[in-house]
Parts: C-alpha cells; sequence; structure tokens
C-alpha cells in the first residue's frame, strides 16, 4: 500500500496529474486474494489439458477472464470447515445421488410412472452464502427433491411425490451442512 | 477383471442415461423433466467416468475423469436450479413449454 502511495506522489511530482491504470490502483490485499484462485484455476486447467504447453493459449486468457470476473463479485465470507464432517458427508450424500437417480429412472420407466409432483416451501436455518449454496445444489440430487428457487431463507423445492417427508430429508441435508461448516446445527445463525 | 467391471460401469451409466431420457421424454411438465435430467444423468456420468477411470489406469486420466464428473454434477445441479427459477419467474401459462 505504501510503496503504491510513493509511485503516485512521484507522478505527482513529474507533473504529470493523470489517472494511474487500474492495476497499479489495485490494492495489494485484493492481488493477494487472488493468488489462492489463480493457482487453483491453473492447476485445474493444467490437469485438464495434460500439461502441455501449447493448452495456454486458451488456458491462459481462460484463467485471466475468470480472475476478473472474481473480482467483480462481492467478497465472499470465509468459512471453517471441518475435513472429517466433510468427509462423511461427501460419503452420505454420495450414497443419496444414487438413490436419488434410481428412485427417479424407476419412476421413468415404470408403465403406471408414478408421479404427484407438487411445489413445497421450506424455511432454511443454514447462514447466508456457501452453506445455503450447497442447501440448494444438493437438494437437487436428493431422492425426489429439486430446488427451485431461493429467497433469502425461503427455498421452494419441486417434488416428484408431494407427500414426501420434507422434514426428514431436508432436515437431516440441513444438519450434516451444519456440521461441514461448523455450524450449531438447527439454530439460526447471523450471517 | 478390472476391465470386466469397467465396462459393467459403462454399461450401468448408459442404462441411467436411457432412463433419464425416457424422463425427459414421458414426464408430464419441466419440472419432473428436470428431476430426471439431474439426477439421472449425473449418476450415468458419475458411472461411466468410474468405468472409464479403471479401463485406463493413468494417474492424470483419473484426475481429469474425476475433475469432469465434479464439474458436470455442480453445473448440472446449478442449471436445472436456474431452469426451474426461470420457468417459475415466467409464469404458469408457459412454464409447460
Amino acid at each position: 500500500m505504501k510503496s503504491f502511495q510513493a509511485l503516485d506522489d512521484g507522478l505527482a511530482v513529474a507533473g504529470q496529474h493523470r489517472k494511474p491504470a487500474p492495476l497499479v490502483r489495485m490494492p495489494r490485499q485484493r492481488l493477494r486474494r487472488l493468488t489462492f484462485p489463480a493457482v487453483i484455476l491453473a492447476v485445474i486447467w493444467g490437469v485438464l489439458a495434460d500439461w502441455r504447453l501449447e493448452s495456454w493459449l486458451f488456458g491462459g486468457p481462460a484463467v485471466l477472464l475468470a480472475l476478473w470476473l472474481l473480482t467483480l463479485l462481492p467478497p465472499a465470507r470465509r468459512w471453517t470447515m471441518a475435513p472429517l464432517a466433510a468427509l462423511r458427508f461427501a460419503g452420505w450424500f454420495a450414497v443419496q445421488a444414487v438413490r436419488g437417480a434410481v428412485d427417479v429412472s424407476l419412476r421413468a420407466v415404470s408403465p403406471r410412472m408414478p408421479l404427484n409432483p407438487g411445489f413445497r416451501s421450506w424455511r432454511t436455518t443454514l447462514p447466508e452464502g456457501t452453506p445455503r449454496i450447497m442447501l440448494a445444489n444438493a437438494v437437487s440430487l436428493l431422492p425426489g427433491t429439486l430446488s427451485a428457487e431461493i429467497e433469502g431463507q425461503r427455498l421452494v423445492i419441486h417434488l416428484l411425490d408431494c407427500h414426501t417427508d420434507l422434514a426428514a430429508e431436508i432436515g437431516r441435508l440441513e444438519a450434516r451442512i451444519a456440521a461441514v461448516f461448523n455450524l450449531p446445527a438447527g439454530k439460526e445463525t447471523a450471517a | 477383471m478390472i476391465a470386466l467391471i469397467g465396462m459393467a460401469l459403462i454399461g450401468a451409466g448408459t442404462l441411467f442415461f436411457i432412463a433419464g431420457t425416457v424422463g425427459l421424454l414421458r414426464f408430464p411438465d419441466l419440472y419432473c423433466q428436470l428431476h430426471a435430467l439431474t439426477k439421472a444423468d449425473g449418476l450415468g456420468l458419475a458411472l461411466i467416468g468410474l468405468g472409464a477411470a479403471l479401463l485406463s489406469g493413468s494417474v492424470g486420466d483419473i484426475a481429469r475423469i474425476a475433475l469432469i464428473c465434479a464439474f458436470a454434477a455442480l453445473s448440472g445441479a446449478t442449471c436445472g436450479h436456474l431452469i426451474a427459477r426461470h420457468a417459475r419467474r415466467a409464469g404458469q401459462e408457459d412454464a409447460d413449454a
């Protein structure tokens, strides 16, 4: 921060009081915030393209574009994750996703096609941000549920069978997501 | 043996893709069709990826397959949500378009 200030002063002294380029103006903190995503994105591209040198002709601009988009988003709150709970969630979720796929496939190929679709609303106790996004995405892969809208705390869920016990299915999911982010289960958490 | 398991997984994945497509064609409205696409096709891709990973065996290939499956699952769930939201906001009259 200090060195940038010095640079500005230097420009002013030289009598060229024009606006410096945005990159120079970018606070160092913001640059540091982009370092980690830059490394992650570069590694993802590298793995996808087998680390071929010529692939960076496309990968380089793509990574830069993604980083620029990231600067347009509001800074996300940092969440602490419990690794063990995350692992347990991944295992449980994989089983649920298989259950969900088998359920919808059987409905699709069954001659009777048992469907009783409808919308239901669910009030989530998870705080805004990553936990709520994770809930909405996970709901769509659970058996018979699809997240259709999030408005604040309210989640609109489409059900293949509107007699599904929402409280049991989503409640369990919420508790597991809360555990992943070290949140007190079933309680309102201020964002 | 491993090759056999790999091929069986790819076969099972194909079955889920077929079931997802049957759902897309048979289900009565857009929301039910989205259920079929996000869930059945997601598992279909995961099974085919698992089978392909077993058949290939190289670390680079396995990492690539894992990344592709993870991104497909993420974008599938997000796109399903966005399509459903758009349909709801567009109103009931053209929800089944």
